[in-house]
């Protein structure tokens, strides 16, 4: 007998309605200043400026940098994470000694803000006394300015990005992986499977739905990185490693703020797009068994 | 008769009192409460704390301090103005922002004031707008310059240069001797300081300043402009900035200077007094020296004067009288020197006795008296940004972009500001 209480659809209704007011209005009411002249100067008696404001983000010379380099810490998070918590998670599934405390241990780091981790890798990629120079300096190599020329800075971003958020991704792959019913195993096993057969047809097709999860997230938050930037490099050398998150900020601070929203905004369309395109085809890697 | 007497003799004594009494005038009526609005942190200090409590004892009055959380000071003072809501005394940096304020609209004029006479000259710039006298320049400040290794120059005999080709003389000596010439933070952008050499420029070309914020001129039509950024280019390119300085942050400064391993820092004076660390390092506070910057647009070097806050009066308040009776006694020798004693500052008024001036500026009075310059770049450019400007020239200084490019990023920041406030 199926004990599960099936509750009415109209509670629902809640979520949505929080959903709506605290999400939905507040955003779209802010999108609104993107198409105003807002700024430091004139903070009331707003008027509208139509497409001005979204066409000034399309000539702004930074904007080129920042989208691509939106793009590579999204792409680089999204397959790094993906990757690392799935093998973490393939070993810390198996029968180890310690695999309680590894697993702790793998998680410590998505427990630290954006903040602590920035500081700590900052501290880690500085030319000057820097953990990682230092260590070079022992094997008789000079410093190299990790943060100090593009290529590198957003290496030593990636590295803090991955490490901070494969904790996630392990716990998630690992569930997915648990989830996964022995019987199928075993049947395959009495029918001479290899570990990798056992792997490839049966355990990756039925935790697809969970690494589709990782990846989503991996991809969104890649997308929104702000903070990590902010702390370790603020964009520089120059603009180097300017994000949009970054460059909505730098807007701000200079008193621009209907271009912040608009950068914003642009913003936002590309995550929804990412998003869909994403769902749309991640369904059919899925498989029911 | 007992009764017109006391009336008689509460008159007398009253006339005796602001005759005689404080240097406060027959404006202030006591039991007034003034409101006034500045960012948090700036009405801490003790000397602003120390004049507020002196005109509040003197008059009778009291002022309501009002601190707008430090961050967003100019922002939520704006949201204020623009609602109607305008104390009666206003604290505000004197920069380009300030025109958002509406200062001819809303802020006493005190073009015709005494007290203006005795502003240093280097401060008078910023209590202008629009060539009237807006507000009491009432601020620590600071000689700005490039700062120099006294021991390490004797060492190597290298003079104190008076031109731009003998400091670039000077840099090439101390790179002979194995010393990184200058430790320029560029990682951070802001400590590239690049306002330093515009000062001259607006100095000797005032107009540049209402051409450039009445969009009618760009920075690529000011040859000073290149000349500084080429500047910067070739002496990246020859080393004197060393070979880390696009990772190089404002943290190390202390270190750099006091290990020797850089001979020379454009900063400020009062930095040397409050953040140099003089304990931990072989070079002391006092071994180094204020010399001219040269940074390629002004072959006699400059100098930059401080950049001060002003103390402004709602000119359409109902206590008008008692907020100009403020400024005025703030103004008044007498009181500015009890409240500046022993304040590590540059002088701001030509009176001013009891502050207390940097070993720098008085070893070398005469050169900095000299060629000083009012700040004007940062304070009266619209959309001028140290940071954003620092960025660009650390890309040039990195061989990424061309001079050329250099200006017109530089030039886009500032046009985008510039037009954002200007959108109707």
């Amino acid at each position: 007998m199926n004990r599960k209480k099936i509750y009415p659809l109209y509670l629902a209704a809640i979520p949505a309605v929080v959903f709506i007011v605290f999400f939905l209005i507040p955003s779209t009411f802010g999108y609104y200043y993107a198409f105003t002249n807002w700024s430091a100067a004139r903070t009331s008696g707003l008027k509208f400026v139509g497409m001005d404001n979204i066409i000034a983000v399309f000539s702004n010379s930074k904007v080129p940098v920042a989208f691509a380099n939106t793009l590579i810490y999204a792409g680089v998070k999204t397959v790094m994470v993906t990757l690392l918590g799935f093998v973490f998670a393939y070993i810390l599934n198996r029968e180890i000694k310690s695999r309680t405390a590894l697993r702790t241990v793998y998680f410590i780091p998505a427990i630290f803000s954006s903040l602590v981790v920035g500081l700590i890798f900052s501290a880690v990629f500085q030319t000057r006394h820097g953990t990682l120079n230092n260590m070079l300096n022992f094997f008789g190599i000079s410093n190299i300015q990790w943060l100090g020329t593009r290529g590198t800075a957003v290496f030593a971003i990636c590295v803090a990005e991955v490490w901070r958020n494969v904790g996630y991704a392990i716990i998630i792959t690992l569930a997915g992986m648990q989830s996964v019913s022995s019987d199928y195993l075993e049947a395959a096993k009495l029918d001479g499977a290899s570990e990798w057969q056992l792997f490839r047809q049966i355990t990756l097709p039925l935790i697809m739905p969970t690494v589709n999860v990782n990846i989503l997230f991996s991809l969104i938050y890649g997308l929104k990185m702000f903070d990590l930037i902010y702390v370790m490099t603020g964009g520089g050398p120059g603009n180097a490693t300017e994000s949009f998150g970054t460059l909505m900020m730098n807007e701000m601070s200079a008193g621009r703020y209907a271009q912040s929203v608009s950068v914003n905004l642009v913003f936002t369309v590309l995550l929804v797009i990412v998003s869909i395109v994403y769902q749309k085809f991640s369904s059919r890697w899925e498989t029911v068994l | 008769m007992k009764k017109q007497m006391a009336l008689l003799l509460t008159g007398v004594f009253a006339i005796s009192t602001m005759v005689l009494g404080t240097g406060v005038t027959a404006y202030a009526e006591g039991g007034q409460t003034l409101s006034l609005y500045g960012n948090a942190d700036d009405l801490a200090k003790p000397y602003m704390q120390k004049i507020i409590s002196m005109w509040e004892e003197a008059s009778g009055n009291t002022i309501d301090q009002q601190g707008l959380d430090t961050d967003n000071a100019e922002t939520i003072a704006l949201t204020k103005f623009t609602t109607g809501d305008i104390p009666d005394l206003y604290i505000h940096f004197g920069n380009s922002n300030l025109q958002n304020f509406n200062p001819e609209e809303n802020f006493v004029d005190w073009t015709d004031a005494e007290w203006v006479s005795d502003i240093q000259d280097s401060v008078l710039p910023q209590a202008t707008y629009n060539g009237k006298i807006i507000g009491l320049p009432f601020w620590e400040a600071s000689n700005s310059g490039c700062f120099y290794n006294k021991q390490i120059f004797e060492e190597l005999g290298i003079k104190q240069p008076t031109t731009q080709a003998e400091f670039d003389a000077a840099c090439d000596t101390l790179l002979e001797n194995g010393v990184q010439p200058i430790y320029l933070a560029a990682a951070d952008g802001w400590p590239i300081l690049y306002q330093f050499a515009l000062d001259p420029v607006l100095t000797d070309h005032p107009e540049y300043v209402e051409k450039l914020n009445a969009g009618e001129m760009k920075y690529a039509d000011i040859p000073e402009f290149s000349d500084m950024c080429e500047w910067f280019r070739s002496a990246a390119e020859k080393g004197y900035f060393g070979k880390n300085f696009a990772s190089d942050t404002w943290d190390y400064t202390s270190e750099v200077l006091g290990t020797g391993e850089a001979a020379m820092l454009f900063c400020w004076d009062t930095w040397f007094d409050t953040d140099y660390d003089s304990e931990s390092f072989d070079y002391k506070a006092e071994d180094f020296g204020i010399m001219p910057v040269f940074m390629g647009s002004c072959d006699e070097g400059t100098y930059e004067g401080g950049n001060v806050n002003l103390m402004m009066a709602n000119k359409n308040g109902d206590k008008v009288e008692a907020a100009k009776d403020f400024i005025n006694f703030m103004a008044d020798p007498e009181n500015y020197n009890q409240a500046f004693d022993g304040v590590s500052t540059a002088a701001v008024f030509k009176q001013q006795t009891t502050n207390v001036n940097s070993t720098q500026y008085e070893e070398n009075k005469e050169s900095v008296d000299k060629l000083i310059r009012a700040s004007s770049a940062q304070p009266k450019i619209v959309g001028y940004n140290q940071g954003e400007g620092g960025k660009a020239l650390l890309q040039l200084m990195s061989g990424d972009i061309t001079v050329e490019e250099c200006v017109k990023l530089i030039d886009e920041d500032r046009i985008a500001t510039l037009e954002s406030f200007a959108q109707e």
